[in-house]
């Protein structure tokens, strides 16, 4: 297919989102998920770190947050599937002049539940959320978040300052989490002012390994039945909050092969099962002893199993970084994963077994999924 | 008329050119040249660089991005 071309796919169709470091690429398939076709890349050459689907609108829209090492990023959006696109004029996910600053990369598009139809979150580096209520056709900062007082003494992780991560109220109320890497994880209740909400989170990293912030949260997510319930994949530990966290627990320390990781899925049907995709530690960060298994708990993290059926289990030494995990709405649920090796997994009976989709794509940055209505 | 001038005026008539060359906070972006003649700006006085009558200013992608 040729790059003015959108993806084929109807109602009832599963898209899968796959952002690389050198364009945008897409899988789709019917609700049997088998047959996958293949299309992109779109934006060549550039790194393609955020991506949705937003199928709250008819049509679907499709948003990709793309950074082009020479003429920086920006938010483009297509109503067709890909087959056109829209730059915003003006430019509005843009700080506002007195702040200073200038986005970097933007980290994250998350749209908001079905009940906010128009809203749609962005992550940016440096560490800001912006807010668009016409669906991610404009964007303003979030100032309580960027006016926060801990935020001169935030320290970057390892990819930079980001704010990767945003989980809406799937009711549609006031209270907002947000992830940034390395400051951990901020919270609103009222919609206006922002508070860490890190208790019990350890980051053996800094002297004081209990602080109030600091935290290098690699990913959240939230089952969106059960909107308080939060799992976190840390730098060291994966976590579980059953108060939208007020309060943190550590879980699988003793189960899993490593607690280093990046991305944590909550599995979208079924309340108390998530999954995380363990590397071995922050210095290594491959599959550990060349096994590329995901594991999964269906109890709210006291237990795990690991699921490697289909999956390289010979001398794979693979790194899956945050966004690149994500699940699908349909049930039994559909599960992908997309590697810094270029493959893209998939699962279609909620992890027991996998195939792989896509074998030969630039490194993977996002994997992002939609059932189309 | 300094560089900065000259990109000023692109940005107003050419807003999602301006964009490309510098970020919102005004700096010219990490992979973008301007050569004022032969001359790279980033060796004269990057966008405080006074452009001389008649000399060609090109502004380029830089080897270093993509």
């Amino acid at each position: 297919m040729t790059e003015s071309e959108g993806i084929d796919a109807s109602a009832g169709d599963v898209v899968v989102l796959v952002g690389t470091s050198k364009g945008l690429f897409a899988l789709a398939a019917g609700p049997g998920r088998e047959g996958w076709r293949l299309h992109g890349p779109w934006f060549k050459g550039e790194e393609i770190y955020a991506a949705a689907l937003d199928c709250r609108h008819r049509p679907a829209r499709l948003l990709v947050g793309a950074t082009s090492s020479h003429w920086g990023p920006s938010v483009y959006r297509s109503d067709d599937l890909g087959a056109s696109w829209v730059e915003p004029d003006p430019e509005t996910l843009a700080f506002p002049k007195h702040t200073g600053a200038a986005v970097a990369r933007v980290w994250q598009l998350q749209p908001a539940g079905d009940a906010q139809p128009g809203v749609v979150y962005a992550g940016v580096e440096p560490a800001a959320l912006f807010r668009s209520d016409d669906a991610g056709e404009s964007f303003r900062l979030d100032d309580g978040l960027w006016g926060h007082e801990h935020r001169p003494q935030w320290q970057p992780g390892g990819g930079g300052l980001c704010l990767h991560t945003v989980v809406p109220d799937p009711a549609g109320g006031p209270r907002l989490g947000v992830a940034v890497s390395a400051a951990g994880f901020y919270r609103t209740l009222d919609g206006v002012s922002w508070e860490a909400a890190n208790v019990g989170i350890r980051a053996p990293f800094l002297p004081d390994a209990m602080p109030v912030f600091g935290q290098c949260v690699h990913k959240v997510d939230r089952h969106p039945a059960e909107p308080d319930l939060l799992f976190i994949q840390h730098h060291w530990g994966v976590y579980r909050s059953e108060d939208f966290g007020g309060r943190w627990e550590e879980v699988g320390a003793e189960q899993l092969p490593s607690t280093f990781g990046f991305p944590v899925v909550a599995d979208p049907n079924h309340p108390g099962t998530a999954f995380v995709l363990p590397l071995t530690s922050d210095a290594f960060r491959c599959t550990p002893d060349g096994r590329f298994r995901a594991y999964r708990t269906t109890d709210r993290g006291e237990s795990w199993e690991a699921l490697e059926k289909g999956l390289p289990q010979d001398n794979a030494w693979l790194t899956v970084l945050r966004d690149g995990f994500t699940a699908d709405t349909l049930d039994p649920t559909g599960l992908y994963v997309g590697t810094r090796t270029g493959q893209v997994f998939g699962s279609s009976d909620g992890g027991d077994s996998w195939g792989e989709l896509a074998g030969h794509l630039p490194p993977v940055l996002c994997v992002k999924t939609a059932v189309l209505r | 008329m300094r560089i900065s001038a000259l990109l000023d005026a692109v940005a107003a008539g050419y807003p999602a050119i301006g964009r490309r060359l510098r970020d919102e906070a005004g700096t010219l972006r990490r992979h973008v040249n301007v050569f004022v003649g032969a001359d790279n700006a980033r060796d004269l006085d990057d966008v405080d660089t006074v452009i001389p009558d008649g000399v060609e200013v090109t502004l380029l992608p830089a080897v270093s991005g993509g």
